[in-house]
């Protein structure tokens, strides 16, 4: 199974691992691996978008390269929905409207990049189960939305802007 | 960002709490509290903590309505122009 479906699996049995009283270490782990989860999701598609299949290295040097900050930049210009808050270099390639599961899709991973960044970092946060639960269903979700609308143009366009967005707006500066 | 640009101004929060304070929430969501802040990338946040009853061993329903009511909630507070990026929490009553 691909390392995105195994986060998610283990995001779902983290948040339900304790049955009475989950241990905070379990639901942060649970929130980080949703993240983590939906992050492989997209740099997966986005690698196989844009390198080929040989050689086999090539595509996994392709997935290093994707930065969590830029991506989240990326996904703050979709999440909306609207055309007018992308890039500039980004709405020159998109097509309106911006399909709605693109936009769910990104807003997901701006919540769960920032619930991640809390779960790992911010020790005064006291976590309850629904916390964490609502994070693993939230990418669920964003997994269902992804595969309705993932061989859309503008997906491909979403896919390519999480790696290159930043390249982009230094070539046009 | 100065500080002016993290804190709520007057409108936007009226706007965030209108919204809120309209919304139909499932019984078990006792309230909510606002916090504006910044998020992990210094971007302005706003981090609306709901107090729901079983938060601490939700049931799979409690699970499915906060999570269809915050996407719902999410996508109208950004419709409404909200700049402040809405983050949700759930807490358990004291």
């Amino acid at each position: 199974m691909a390392l995105h479906h195994d986060l998610l699996e283990q995001a779902r049995h983290l948040s339900t691992r304790e049955p009475k009283r989950p241990r905070q270490a379990s639901l942060r782990r649970a929130i980080s691996a949703a993240y983590y989860s939906i992050f492989h999701l997209l740099v997966s598609d986005a690698a196989t978008l844009v390198a080929p299949v040989r050689p086999p290295a090539l595509r996994l040097q392709v997935r290093r390269a994707f930065g969590h900050s830029d991506m989240k930049t990326v996904c703050n210009g979709f999440a909306s929905g609207q055309v007018d808050n992308l890039r500039r270099s980004t709405r020159q390639l998109v097509k309106a409207p911006i399909e709605p599961g693109i936009a769910s899709v990104a807003a997901c991973f701006i919540e769960l990049y920032d619930a991640r960044h809390a779960a790992d970092y911010d020790l005064a946060l006291s976590y309850t189960r629904l916390d964490a639960s609502q994070k693993v269903a939230l990418a669920e979700r964003a997994f269902d939305q992804w595969h309705n609308v993932r061989t859309e143009p503008n997906a491909a366009v979403f896919l390519t802007a999480l790696l290159l967005q930043k390249q982009w707006e230094r070539g046009s500066a | 960002m100065s500080e002016a640009d993290v804190g709520p101004a007057p409108a936007e929060e009226a706007r965030i709490r209108k919204i809120l304070d309209k919304w139909r929430f499932p019984r078990n969501v006792r309230g909510y509290e606002l916090d504006f802040d910044v998020d992990s990338s210094g971007d302005p946040a706003v981090y609306i903590v709901f107090t729901v009853d079983d938060a601490m061993n939700p049931s799979d329903q409690t699970v499915r309505n906060v999570t269809d009511f915050s996407q719902e909630l999410r996508n109208q507070l950004l419709r409404a122009g909200v700049r402040h990026w809405p983050y949700f929490r759930f807490q358990a009553p004291a």
